[in-house]
């Protein structure tokens, strides 16, 4: 095995029980329902849950406090500890296709409000309906095809624009918003099928539309150009839910090689992060990530491929895949994403690393104004004013006050600021492996995690309120001209 | 008048005037006891960690400050009251029955920056301020309705306008529509105003308590009056604490910085 498998197995183990409490909060918000008709069903799903949340946490610590420092015996340890993560990936991916059963809730208003403002007017001229699913993943897709494609023979099902975006978000990932950046991407999806940008790069690449290779072209630049759109409306945000997300499902498959459908995520964090790079200049984080990543792919691998010449095979078969595919579809998408009419994003180090203070104290990132500092200097200085009347003090107070205003902060910002935190915490608590694998460790982690996400969600659903406040505001005066 | 302020007015002559009042000790405006000012206001506002007031967002100060107080506006929750098949609450009962029967009788909306919400007269809800709060140990706080919205009959707490040093979190409106006819309002209006009182830093600050029922929350909470101790005892049930919660969701009240 090679990299760093402790952490990475860690890694797993903690998205997994991230997400085994945010179902359960999901069950809680459900309730027993006033007939109490699903009762049973929740208490059944509930203590299957109680299952996960309670023996994850404890074999974790079990195997990591008896692992023998030398090998092969601390390889042995590691099996053990990857086939439990395997028993519990499969367990909870079970439970949550099990939440079908239950009334469904709505997603909340702040996921809208994220989408929105990320992606401006062509958000609005979609008007996609964001619904949660049971498949432990986010999709989109064309609801009125689907009705179309099943129902032939009805031809009086007519829709207005004949087009009805949906997009799907998993169940234990409604009030997550380190997980709601994803629907970023698969809003991408949409307008790339709308603009038909991966269709004509697909084009370009293949000639052949009937052939293997040009329906691998097609899904791989699909997705890319989803990712791209997703980096240019929201920055790095999107690419850093998918990485969670895949944590998830490591155990389950091998997240190494790319599938027909699919890219390595490798390769497309590799993709994202030369585009933010050079556009946006900000992808340190992304790189930090990428780092821990890797080593979770070259882990995977390692479990899939144990024969090391057949691992070295893969890995050159990887790289040449990479460069002769992968980078030249990126290099055309690049130029293409640039003229797609969405918001370009922005983040300020500077803003982010005040918002990272912020939620470091526990407090919401909703808007930001002058620094504190430079306002303290202000009231220092107007207490050395000498006013030469009523009128004159009132002036400068009022400057004064004016210099308070603070503007709402932009969806990238909150969201990149939060999963900076999310980063710093997982480090943290990564840094001192042996005491991470204590139960009480890694649950103030997932609790410290629950409540990051809250101040995410607070500070996206205010920033929302701030900005409709401006905008009216904004009306108010051209109405006035 | 104070004695700068009438050497203003005989013969016009500009006098020069110090007219901003010193705060006390320095960084910490007002006197213990007092309400602060405007100004006293501003400085706590940018005070350094312990000592200084957090609202956020500012998005009007201009408007929001008064001498006094600072305005407040509506945030996106909302809990208002249902019709159940529940003849009445009773108070005295065990804390499990006691939370699902007000759990039952209430419900949590929520509503978008650009809908609105009507009251009706006589009706009750609980409604959630859109800044985010946190006093320090030596600042009580005093949550009030404003007085162009009482005139409609609009009251925006029933009976908790008080806010402990040492607080955190969004503040709890307690709408009662006492007028005649139905009030609409939405999110982002300056429903109230929050005014400050300088006092002796508490030993003890709100989140430190044992039992601080409503610090650090980020949306509008219903009663948890099966969380008091008296409540407890009354009632035959599990004593050792609320069952649904899970060991990974430590209330947000509980102290522990984050990463230990």
């Amino acid at each position: 095995m090679s990299g760093k498998p402790l952490e990475v197995l860690l890694r797993v183990g903690l998205e997994l029980l991230n997400r085994s409490a945010a179902t359960r909060r999901y069950l809680e918000k459900i309730g027993p329902g006033d007939t109490g008709e699903h009762r049973q069903l929740i208490q059944t799903i509930r203590i299957a849950l109680d299952g996960v949340e309670q023996l994850l946490p404890q074999t974790i610590d079990s195997v990591v406090k008896f692992l023998p420092k030398g090998e092969p015996g601390r390889e042995l340890g590691l099996e053990v500890l990857d086939s439990y993560l395997t028993k519990f990936a499969h367990w909870f991916k079970t439970i949550h296709e099990l939440l079908v059963y239950l009334p469904r809730q709505p997603i909340t208003p702040e996921t809208v409000s994220a989408l929105a403002a990320s992606f401006g007017e062509v958000y609005r001229s979609y008007q996609p309906s964001i619904i949660l699913g049971s498949l432990f993943n986010a999709l989109e897709f064309d609801f009125f095809q689907i009705v179309r494609d099943r129902l032939p023979d009805i031809d009086t099902i007519v829709v207005e624009d004949a087009e009805n975006i949906v997009l799907q978000l998993a169940i234990c990932d409604r009030d997550s918003p380190h997980a709601w950046a994803i629907l970023a991407h698969e809003m991408g999806h949409a307008i790339d099928l709308r603009e038909g940008i991966s269709q004509k790069i697909t084009d370009r690449f293949v000639t052949d539309p009937g052939s293997q290779a040009y329906q691998l072209v097609r899904s791989w630049s699909q997705e890319l150009c989803a990712d791209l759109l997703a980096a240019k409306a929201l920055g790095p945000s999107s690419i850093l839910a998918l990485l969670n997300l895949v944590y998830c499902i490591l155990p389950l498959t091998n997240i190494f090689s790319p599938s027909t459908t699919h890219p390595a995520t490798r390769w497309r964090l590799e993709v994202v992060s030369r585009y933010l790079k050079e556009q946006h200049g900000d992808s340190a984080l992304l790189e930090e990530e990428a780092l821990f990543y890797r080593a979770a792919a070259e882990y995977s691998l390692a479990r899939a491929v144990p024969e090391p010449e057949a691992r070295k095979a893969l890995r050159a078969l990887d790289s040449r895949q990479f460069d002769s595919i992968i980078l030249p579809i990126a290099e055309e998408l690049y130029e293409a994403i640039g003229a797609v009419p969405i918001p370009r994003h922005t983040t300020v180090p500077d803003s982010l690393e005040r918002c990272l203070v912020r939620l470091r104290q526990n407090l919401p990132v909703s808007a930001q104004g002058l620094p504190r500092a430079m306002l303290r200097a202000n009231i220092a200085s107007y207490r050395q004013l000498h006013f030469d009347s009523k009128a004159d003090r009132q002036k400068h107070f009022e400057e004064l006050v004016g210099k308070f205003k603070e503007e709402p902060l932009e969806m990238p910002t909150i969201f990149l600021s939060g999963f900076q935190r999310r980063h710093e915490l997982i480090q943290d608590a990564c840094s001192q492996v042996s005491r991470l694998s204590e139960p009480e460790r890694l649950e103030n982690l997932c609790a410290d995690l629950w409540r990051l996400d809250q101040l995410v969600a607070s500070s996206v659903n205010t920033s929302s309120v701030h900005m409709h406040i401006r905008l009216l505001e904004h009306r108010t005066a051209r109405d006035r001209e | 008048m104070s004695k700068d302020e009438q050497s203003l007015e005989p013969n016009g002559r500009p006098i020069q005037m110090r007219l901003p009042r010193q705060s006390g000790a320095e960084g910490r405006s007002g006197q213990a006891g007092g309400l602060l000012s405007d100004l006293d206001i501003l400085e706590r506002l940018v005070g350094k960690d312990e000592e200084g007031i957090f609202v956020s967002p500012l998005i009007d100060p201009m408007v929001q400050l008064g001498p006094s107080s600072l305005d407040l506006h509506l945030g996106t929750e909302l809990c208002t009251t249902r019709i159940t098949d529940t003849t009445h609450l009773d108070l005295t009962q065990d804390k499990d029955r006691l939370a699902e029967e007000v759990k039952r009788y209430v419900e949590k909306r929520r509503i978008a920056p650009d809908e609105f919400f009507v009251l009706h007269p006589g009706e009750f809800a609980l409604g959630a301020t859109l800044e985010f709060i946190r006093l320090p140990r030596d600042i009580a706080g005093r949550l009030e309705g404003r007085s162009s919205l009482g005139r409609l009959g609009l009251q925006i707490h029933a009976t908790a306008g008080f806010v402990d040093p040492g607080f955190e979190g969004i503040l709890t409106f307690e709408f009662i529509n006492a007028g005649r006819l139905p009030l609409k309002f939405g999110p982002g209006l300056r429903l109230g105003q929050i005014c400050f009182f300088k006092m002796e830093e508490a030993q003890i600050g709100y989140l430190d308590k044992k039992v601080s029922k409503y610090g650090g929350r980020l949306g509008v909470e219903v009663s948890q009056l099966h969380r008091d101790p008296e409540i407890l005892r009354k009632g035959g049930g599990d004593k050792s604490g609320d069952k649904s919660a899970s060991r990974l969701d430590k209330p947000s009240t509980e102290r522990r910085i984050p990463g230990t």
